[in-house]
């Protein structure tokens, strides 16, 4: 796969293949194309050459609420107008109250359904936005910079968390991050990607 | 690139909405005028109303201009710079005249300055059907615009700011902190306001029409007034074609020159400066006498006008009464009844609103989406953009011609059907709608759509259940400023008025007030007036509940 970006090329000659239920990472330094391959992989990107195959079916053309990819943003994106049930319960076509419960309970936030965004602590924003990635049960998700925005201290016993739910879940997890301790806390297998041909790329 | 069809709708729209009409209507008017272009430009010298009306157009709108910044600067320092009991109180009651429909502003001032006033019976002070009068007016309503643009810059700067330039050499004393630290800052606001001023008393209507007699004439009511008595119909022969062409294009030379300087104001000022919230920055109103006193004849001045338009629809010939009121809503005698205009006004208000907020949406999405892509979505996003400010640089008189002329050339029948105002109605209300929701689109972080999209929400589910309720405050703006326009909307339905389907309330006291004879006219008139004007107050008053901190600058 090769991505470049006004002319620039970003990334090349890539090739990753993730097993089922495998969490990987993707390390590598600001500016070389990771956030950019997540939206490809999730759709939200075109225009770049290569192929996307999930479970062997090429997905390229598939648009991304239509993919089965879940994604969580580096700044979670959590909906300010609807409360964390409401959040958690946007990728479920109805209100399912139980399903919504359990996935809470899951991310060890149970009882937190009526809560309102701008009140969670970042840890507690974290996992609701991963709840909510994951309750549509994707085929894979992506995580980028997850725990970016977290205290140090923090990071690193809510990495353990994460790979718990992702491990309880099953889910096939794709996350990219510039941080090797959390990759390697988080992830089965850590890729690195490294910096492009240095004559193209200024970053 | 998917979708190009619904990016392609709005430039649709507003092609055959605004460019056609237009195009169309100074083809017509240059096949039916005897002599060309040129000629035309040569004869406007010849007549009566037409010789001085750029002149004069120009020469009011200076004038205003100036007066309004002079009057509205030392109130938006005082109230951005101290913290005045009953704060946004003050704030709003100065800035309430920018929202009164120009007709309702008009019998405030007719009942101030007017012959049959206090001020010109009592006190020997006569201005009526002076450029002073017009000038009193236009004052009036800009100088809230002043405060609107210039007080936030004031209030908001961080004062860590001000502190710095304290204890620099450059800074140690007022004056030179005025110029090197106030004037930068109030520089880019400032000048929108003063640009705006002029645009808005440049084509100046109903005040001028009103206030201006038989002798003042700007631009927009020398061709406003062409077509006598409104009612010449289709043919563009009845109309002094050659006078309409070489005034309006006079018109809209200045006033795309004016909108240039005003977007390259915005643009050479948009400077970053660190901004705290205004109660940090606000310091203790001095002891002092001048300051309170000013501001309370300011206020006093801000609200006369309004309270002359309410008082006058409780008397008839002097007379305290509620007979206006009665006759107005009991609909006992026709002519006076003001239920059906009230129908019309809402009606064309609610479509307007209906529709030009969706279309303005579609538009703010376009450009705000296309803006970021490769180069050629970036070039339509521009021109995109330009085409739906368009309408800002045609007056409502113009705007109105456009109808006439370009649209009713299409069928005879459309000059009877009963929307054919709302046409009008939806060119003017769209530029405002869009300058709302553009920033405010421009400024949501596009990850909230795209993390729906992620989540199985199809390009519907993610409209109505995330971008709309995101944007929920600037769409009620955008919707109670489109309603507001239309309810006030003079110019344009003033000179298509065809068919009693089109009275609206401005209209009817315009009509009213040409009547001075019938006892009942002016007092009517004041109720319509009144009606008008507390439904506007009350809208404003709730579209500044939802106005996003930080976008008063906007409209």
């Amino acid at each position: 796969m090769s991505i470049s970006f006004d002319g620039v090329v970003i990334l090349d000659g890539l090739d990753l293949t993730v097993a089922d239920g495998e969490v990987v990472a993707l390390l590598g330094p600001s500016g070389c194309g990771k956030t950019t391959l997540l939206r490809i992989i999730a759709g939200l990107e075109t225009g770049h050459s290569g192929q996307v195959l999930i479970d062997g079916n090429d997905v390229t053309a598939v648009p991304p609420e239509r993919r089965g990819v879940g994604l969580v943003f580096q700044n979670l994106a959590l909906f300010p107008h609807l409360n964390v049930a409401g959040n958690i319960s946007f990728g479920l076509g109805c209100k399912d109250e139980e399903k919504v419960a359990a996935m809470l309970q899951m991310v060890g936030l149970a009882g937190f359904e009526q809560r309102r965004i701008e009140t969670l602590s970042g840890g507690e924003a974290q996992r609701v936005a991963l709840a909510r990635a994951l309750i549509a049960e994707p085929a894979i998700i992506l995580l980028d910079e997850p725990l970016a925005s977290l205290d140090a201290d923090l990071k690193l016993t809510l990495a353990d968390d994460v790979r718990g739910i992702l491990k309880k879940s099953g889910t096939t997890t794709i996350h990219v991050t510039h941080d090797l301790a959390i990759a390697d806390r988080i992830s089965d297998r850590v890729v690195e990607l490294g910096p492009v041909r240095s004559d193209e790329s200024d970053e | 690139m998917r979708r190009v069809w619904l990016h392609s709708i709005p430039a649709l729209l507003l092609t055959l909405l605004v460019i056609a009409p237009f195009a169309i209507a100074v083809v017509r008017l240059l096949s039916a005028s005897e002599v060309g272009l040129i000629e035309a430009f040569a004869r406007l010298d010849t007549r009566y109303q037409t010789k001085d009306a750029l002149a004069f157009s120009l020469q009011l709108a200076a004038v205003s201009t100036i007066v309004t910044v002079l009057a509205g600067l030392p109130l938006a320092w005082w109230l951005g710079r101290y913290s005045w009991p009953q704060h946004r109180l003050i704030r709003a009651l100065l800035t309430t005249p920018f929202v009164v429909p120009s007709m309702v502003a008009t019998i405030g001032f007719i009942s101030l300055l007017g012959p049959q006033s206090w001020l010109a019976q009592t006190a020997g002070i006569d201005v009526w059907y002076s450029l002073t009068a017009i000038v009193i007016a236009h004052t009036w309503y800009n100088v809230a615009l002043v405060v609107r643009l210039v007080e936030p810059a004031i209030a908001r700067l961080d004062p860590s700011l001000e502190e710095a330039a304290r204890l620099l050499p450059s800074g140690d004393t007022a004056y030179k902190r005025a110029v090197r630290l106030w004037w930068p800052v109030i520089r880019p606001n400032l000048a929108a306001a003063a640009t705006l001023t002029f645009v808005f008393s440049f084509t100046s209507f109903a005040l001028v029409r009103h206030l201006g007699g038989p002798g003042l004439y700007t631009i927009e009511r020398a061709i406003a007034e062409r077509p006598f008595a409104g009612i010449s119909g289709v043919d563009a022969g009845a109309v002094d074609s050659e006078i309409v062409l070489a005034l309006g294009l006079l018109q809209l030379l200045v006033l795309v020159f004016a909108l240039w300087l005003l977007t390259e104001f915005q643009r050479r000022g948009r400077m970053w400066l660190p901004l705290a919230t205004e109660k940090l920055t606000r310091k203790r109103l001095p002891r002092s006498v001048h300051r309170p006193l000013i501001m309370g004849f300011a206020l006093a001045g801000a609200m006369a006008p309004l309270w002359f338009i309410i008082a006058g629809s409780f008397s008839v010939q002097g007379e305290a009464s509620l007979e206006a009121w009665r006759i107005a809503i009991s609909g006992e005698r026709s002519e006076w009844s003001l239920i059906p205009a009230l129908t019309n006004t809402v009606r064309f208000a609610v479509l307007t609103m209906l529709i030009a907020v969706p279309l303005a949406w579609l538009s703010a999405w376009s450009v705000s989406t296309l803006e970021t892509q490769g180069r050629w979505p970036r070039l339509y996003a521009r021109l995109l953009d330009v085409l739906v400010m368009l309408p800002l640089a045609l007056s409502a008189v113009m705007v109105g011609y456009g109808v006439l002329f370009g649209l009713s050339h299409l069928s005879t029948t459309l000059m009877m059907v009963w929307w054919l105002p709302l046409l009008a109605h939806l060119v003017i209300a769209l530029p405002f709608a869009m300058r709302v929701l553009l920033p405010a689109m421009r400024s949501l972080d596009k990850s909230y759509l795209e993390v729906a999209r992620t989540l199985g929400a199809s390009p519907m589910k993610t409209l109505f259940r995330v971008h709309v309720p995101l944007l929920r405050g600037p769409l009620i703006v955008a919707g109670i400023l489109a309603f507001a326009i239309s309810l006030g909307e003079f110019g344009a339905t003033w000179l298509l008025w065809n068919t009693p389907d089109w009275t609206t309330l401005p209209v009817l006291v315009d009509r009213a007030f040409w009547r001075p004879y019938q006892p009942l006219a002016r007092p009517v008139g004041h109720v319509a007036a009144t009606m008008l004007l507390l439904v506007t107050v009350a809208l404003f008053i709730i579209a500044e509940r939802f106005r996003v901190a930080g976008q008063e600058g906007e409209f």
